[in-house]
């Protein structure tokens, strides 16, 4: 009894010390930082956020992609190559998935040749484009055509290289 | 000279062989491409002597070579006249005198003077009185006499008056002295129009910069010009007074306003427009708004121009495959093609003097000029081998013809006669200079 007693004396003498010890510090001893429990719940939370971040790169990604494409033509010409087609059949899944979107369809025209023929030139290309697309379901509504003629080449220069990249359709959203 | 003017047969006799081995030689350089009996290939030599100071006032030296000089730089510009190099003269009228009485025709006849032009001013104060006598050495006869009164700063007005009775005397048109030339110009931050005189004096811009500039065209009272722009995102038909005033949109159907053009004598304008879904040529009313349309095929119908009386119509199309040159009769609404050699005819305009056709004909990429008789024959080259070529507008008399040349590197407006020869730079300016439309004589 006698050694239980001061064992236990002893235990609440300790306790009171460390209590003390724990009461009268002024300032927190520095705390290993700690990994709060991940739970189910947070698990599903954070893989949301990067299926979001993920979603919202692709569809940039596929933004960029149908604004970046063009369409090229042989010397006044408007009708599409096979090239160009598989080229719309992509543009025209991105209008189907977007289908809030307006897209401006804008035929142009290499440096030869004349200033009025050339506008009518890119018109006919842009319109070449947006029967295209319209035959694949998208609404003419919102295919909208405008012609820069040869007034807006993508690439300076008067040879084949430069003419080949300017008889061209680009597309922008509205 | 002398004995060649004394003896008509030999002359005749002479100038014949000389065509005869002008075609078989091709010894004229210049000109080894065009039609030798047309006018501007035997040029009259002409003398224009330095003004007589009739009053004496001091500064009107200076006006007296000052006048001279312009006379002779403005009919120099017609292309119908060799201009006498003022060295060689035997005599002097500014100080002989400049009336019939006063001078001695056998010094002009020797140097092979074939039309003398004299003048004398007075100044007094600000008034300022020029006459002028044209003579004929070789006859001893007085042409034409005529006297104006103005102050100094009207010098130009006055000398370009005379020139314009001139050549009314000797060829039963006015010319081209009271016309001006629009055209478009690159500049940082995108193209303007600027306007000038015929002789490229007087240069002044008349429509802001904006992104895209197209087609100027001139309505037949010389007061205003029309225009594509797209400063409402598309191409739309503006119209605007000349040198000041604000443009305003006319045009703006939907799709392409393009090509402006007025109907010679009318207020009425033609334009191609696409709103109907293929590019068309239509009459507008002077509202701009949809009067008739005149072409009806599928496929490209673009740049309409006028023959001189309004009742028919040039234009290109691409019906037959590749862009030609079309007339249409107004009033029956036939059709016919006018070109058949090359593939790529396009910018037609019809002369004022109602009789050919220029264009700008592309081969292997590179454009020229051609004009094309409305009776038939084949078109005849005007440029070859000097850059790109396009663009070309008759003046108002029909006799020369300004367009757009890529020659000494960038484009730049030049002018030449309407058979090829004389071609020079109208102007030096910096930047590209395209589509020059030459306005009718203005305030005739």
């Amino acid at each position: 009894m006698k050694r239980c007693i001061k064992l236990g004396l002893l235990f609440a003498v300790m306790m009171c010390l460390a209590l003390t010890v724990a009461c009268t510090k002024k300032q927190p001893a520095p705390v290993e930082p700690t990994v709060a429990p991940v739970t189910a719940q947070d698990d599903t939370i954070s893989e949301q956020e990067l299926e979001r971040q993920r979603q919202a790169q692709r569809a940039e990604a596929a933004k960029a992609e149908f604004l970046n494409a063009k369409v090229y033509f042989a010397f006044d010409d408007a009708s599409l190559s096979e090239q160009a087609r598989e080229t719309l059949n992509a543009q025209a899944n991105w209008l189907q998935e977007n289908s809030g979107a307006t897209v401006v369809i804008e035929g142009h025209a290499d440096s030869r040749g004349t200033d009025e023929y050339n506008l009518a030139l890119g018109s006919r290309r842009a319109e070449s484009v947006k029967n295209f697309l319209n035959n694949l379901g998208i609404d003419s509504s919102r295919l909208i055509t405008i012609s820069y003629g040869e007034e807006r080449p993508a690439v300076p220069g008067e040879n084949d290289d430069a003419w080949t990249q300017n008889r061209r359709v680009e597309f922008r959203i509205q | 000279m002398n004995f060649f003017d004394k003896q008509p047969l030999f002359r005749i006799v002479s100038v014949f062989l000389l065509i005869v081995f002008g075609m078989g030689s091709r010894c004229f350089a210049d000109y080894d491409y065009i039609n030798i009996s047309e006018p501007f290939t035997k040029k009259i030599p002409l003398a224009v002597p330095v003004f007589k100071n009739l009053s004496g006032a001091p500064g009107g030296g200076e006006i007296a070579v000052d006048a001279a000089d312009l006379l002779g730089r403005a009919l120099d510009f017609t292309g119908y006249f060799k201009i006498i190099d003022r060295g060689a003269y035997l005599e002097r009228p500014e100080q002989k005198g400049i009336t019939i009485a006063e001078i001695d025709f056998k010094n002009w006849t020797d140097i092979g003077t074939e039309l003398l032009v004299t003048g004398g001013l007075r100044l007094e104060g600000e008034v300022l009185q020029l006459e002028f006598r044209l003579f004929d050495p070789f006859k001893g006869e007085l042409l034409l006499g005529k006297r104006y009164t103005g102050n100094p700063s009207d010098l130009r007005k006055m000398v370009l008056r005379f020139c314009g009775e001139m050549i009314f005397r000797l060829t039963g048109k006015y010319g081209i002295f009271n016309s001006s030339i629009a055209f478009v110009s690159t500049t940082q931050g995108g193209k303007t129009i600027y306007m000038c005189d015929f002789d490229g004096s007087n240069l002044q811009r008349v429509v802001d910069p904006e992104s895209i500039l197209l087609f100027p065209a001139w309505s037949p009272d010389g007061k205003m010009i029309a225009y594509t722009s797209y400063k409402n995102g598309k191409p739309d038909i503006f119209v605007k007074p000349v040198p000041r005033g604000s443009g305003k949109v006319l045009v703006s159907y939907k799709g392409m306003n393009i090509t402006p053009v007025w109907v010679p004598g009318q207020s009425t304008m033609a334009a191609t427009l696409s709103y109907e879904g293929d590019e068309e040529i239509y009459l507008l009313t002077p509202s701009g708004k949809v009067a008739k349309r005149l072409t009806k095929s599928w496929g490209v119908d673009v740049s309409p121009t006028f023959s001189p009386d309004g009742r028919q119509m040039a234009f290109v199309s691409n019906r037959s495959g590749s862009p030609q040159i079309y007339v249409m009769n107004l009033d029956t609404g036939q059709e016919r093609r006018l070109t058949y050699e090359g593939t790529y005819n396009t910018q037609p305009d019809w002369s004022p003097a109602g009789d050919r056709i220029v264009y700008s004909g592309m081969k292997k990429g590179i454009s020229d000029i051609y004009a094309i008789a409305l009776d038939g024959g084949g078109p005849m080259q005007l440029t070859r081998g000097e850059g790109r070529n396009e663009a070309p507008s008759w003046s108002p008399d029909g006799s020369l013809i300004v367009f757009a040349s890529t020659r000494d590197g960038v484009s730049d407006i030049y002018v030449m006669t309407g058979y090829g020869t004389d071609q020079r730079r109208l102007i030096e300016m910096p930047g590209e200079q395209t589509l020059p439309a030459w306005s009718p004589n203005i305030g005739e």
